[in-house]
Parts: C-alpha cells; structure tokens; sequence
C-alpha cells in the first residue's frame, strides 16, 4: 500500500475513521515523545504528556485549517503543552560561550568522525546532546531530525524565523566545536 | 559560505541522527486510541442523563418557584386561601400556617420584576451547578 500523506488520513479521521488517526498516531508519536522528554526530563510524563497532545489534536483537528503541515501543527500543540507542564514562559538559558574561535575544518572533523566506529560515534552524540538546555535540544531535534524549516520551527517555537537562524548558527558552532572536542578525548582515552 | 553551511548541516544532521529519536513505550498508539474512544462512547450518555436531569432540575425548579409565587401572593391578598366546605380537617391547618407567614412578614412587598429577577439568577445559578457537575464527571444522582 502507498505511503500517502498526512492530509489524506487526516479527512478519513474527520469522516470519524479512528483507524486512520492510529496511522497518525504511529507516524508522529517519536517526535512528539522526544519534544516531550526533552523538555520534561522525565519518561513517565513525558509518555503522558504526549498522550494528552494526541487526544488534544483529534478534539481540535475539525479547527486545523492546513495553514501549515500537520507535523507543525501537532508539534506546536506537544511544544505549548509541555512548556506550560513546566510552567515556565521562557526557557532558562545557559550562559553558553558562543565566542567559539573557529579552529575547526568540517573536512577535517568529517574524516576524523568517519574513523569510529558507530558505537563510538553515537556515544559522542548522546554526551554532546546532554550538555544542550531544553531549547537548544528541541532546536536540534527539529532542525536535524525532522527537518523542519526555520519557518515551521519559528511557528512551532514561538520565536521569530530571525531568531531561530541566528540560535541555529551559533549551535552548529557550538556543535563542531563539542565534536571536537569529545574526539580528542575519546583519542586520548585509546592512547592511555 | 552557503555551501560551507550545507556542508555541515549535511555532516551535522547525518551525525546526530545516529542518536536517534526518543520512542514512547510499547502499545502507545493502541492505549491513545483506546483513550479517544473511551471518550466518545462517554459523551452520548453524559448526554442523555442530562438531557433527563435537566427535566427534572426544571421540573424542580418551576415547582419552587410556583409555590414561592403563591405564597407571596396569599400573603399580600386579603383572599380567603381555600373555602372551609371543602376541607375541614386540612384547611384550617393551612390556613394558620399562611396566616403566621403574613404576621410574620407584614412589611414584605416586592414588586413583580425583582421576583422575575430573583427567579432568573436562582435558574441560572442550578444550571451552572449542572453543566459543572458534568464536566467534573461526578455522580450526579447522589451528590448535589
């Protein structure tokens, strides 16, 4: 069977089709949990947290106007709600040191990556991704996981599209640089 | 530059997707589905018992209020309440009752339009009691 879009499940939904929203359910539950856990830090309310957001979607989903992509839309609705179960209006940002001197070549960081093995490699990623606060780490996610555009993830966000590219640049710093660094230790931890 | 920046968001997107994302625990889509329907099947009944509820709260309601009225209106009318032909033994029970209410409320008079008033926000005041009590979810047959 073709893998058809979110809009075609979307009127068999509104036609009362409950299997169709399983479907949808299925296809979006991952981002929803992650947006979820990253900003609550707890699985369990985090698992709660993302039923909520589907139960919340399927009762407005005769109000979705496909404006924007329902992934957006759905993932506005897991961002709003997760931010207001912390009952913070703003994330606490880190003060992190975005004056990175930039003493990095991405071909050279590539080839460096590419001689570790997998498990190495996604080790690096996980310690890397820790360090991010809640904000960083949804930018991250939407950015690289779900692709979204700067416009989907200012929509989602809350923040202005100029905003998000400029925290953008700053984390893409922010990120060779960590790489970086978490392989030379990694090297020095072989070398000992 | 441009290409510098596509170059390493292809490095960087390719690299931390070996993370992967977060999945919620086994059976999630079937317990949101079961959640919905769970729902759904609840409303249609919410709604017939206070479709039923209603009546009766109207029903109790006009009740009182025609009895308020009746009352108000014996007290502030120089009528004889009943004829004493009809009953001797209830009659003149009722009719020491309506009296001690108009000796004890001489100087009560309302005019017609604050009685409307007083008879709306009462309505008013047990349909939100209602509607709440619905929302909340609690049994309504035992508990006002």
């Amino acid at each position: 069977m073709m893998d058809q879009g979110d809009n075609f499940y979307i009127d068999k939904v509104l036609k009362n089709d409950l299997n169709a929203y399983s479907v949808l359910v299925d296809r979006h539950k991952d981002m929803v949990y992650s947006i979820a856990l990253k900003i609550l830090k707890n699985r369990e309310d985090a698992e709660e947290l993302a039923q909520d957001v589907f139960m919340k979607a399927y009762q407005s989903l005769k109000s979705f106007k496909r404006e924007s992509k329902f992934s957006t839309w759905l993932y506005r609705i897991a961002y709003n709600s997760a931010i207001s179960k912390t009952r913070k209006k703003q994330f606490i940002t880190t003060d992190l040191d975005y004056n990175i001197v930039e003493n990095y070549s991405i071909d050279e960081i590539k080839e460096d990556v590419e001689r570790l093995s997998d498990d190495e490699q996604k080790k690096i990623v996980n310690t890397i991704l820790e360090k991010l606060n809640p904000e960083e780490s949804i930018l991250i996610t939407l950015f690289y996981f779900s692709e979204k555009t700067t416009e989907d993830i200012s929509i989602i966000t809350g923040l202005s599209q100029s905003n998000v590219k400029v925290r953008l640049h700053r984390l893409r710093k922010r990120l060779l640089t960590e790489v970086q660094s978490q392989i030379q230790k990694s090297n020095k931890e072989i070398f000992r | 530059m441009i290409n510098n920046r596509d170059n390493t968001d292809d490095f960087l997107k390719g690299f931390i997707q070996k993370s992967g994302l977060e999945s919620p625990s086994d059976g999630f889509t079937s317990r949101v589905i079961r959640k919905i329907e769970n729902e759904v099947a609840e409303q249609p009944l919410q709604m017939n018992i206070y479709r039923k509820l209603r009546s009766w709260y109207i029903v109790i309601f006009s009740g009182i209020a025609a009895v308020a009225y009746t009352v108000y209106y014996f007290i502030h009318s120089n009528l004889q309440f009943i004829s004493g032909d009809y009953d001797p033994m209830i009659i003149p029970v009722f009719k020491k009752l309506f009296l001690s209410f108009k000796e004890l409320l001489p100087g009560l008079k309302v005019s017609s339009f604050t009685v409307v008033i007083i008879l709306a926000i009462t309505g008013l005041f047990l349909i939100d009691r209602l509607i709440n009590k619905f929302r909340t979810r609690k049994n309504i047959l035992f508990s006002l």
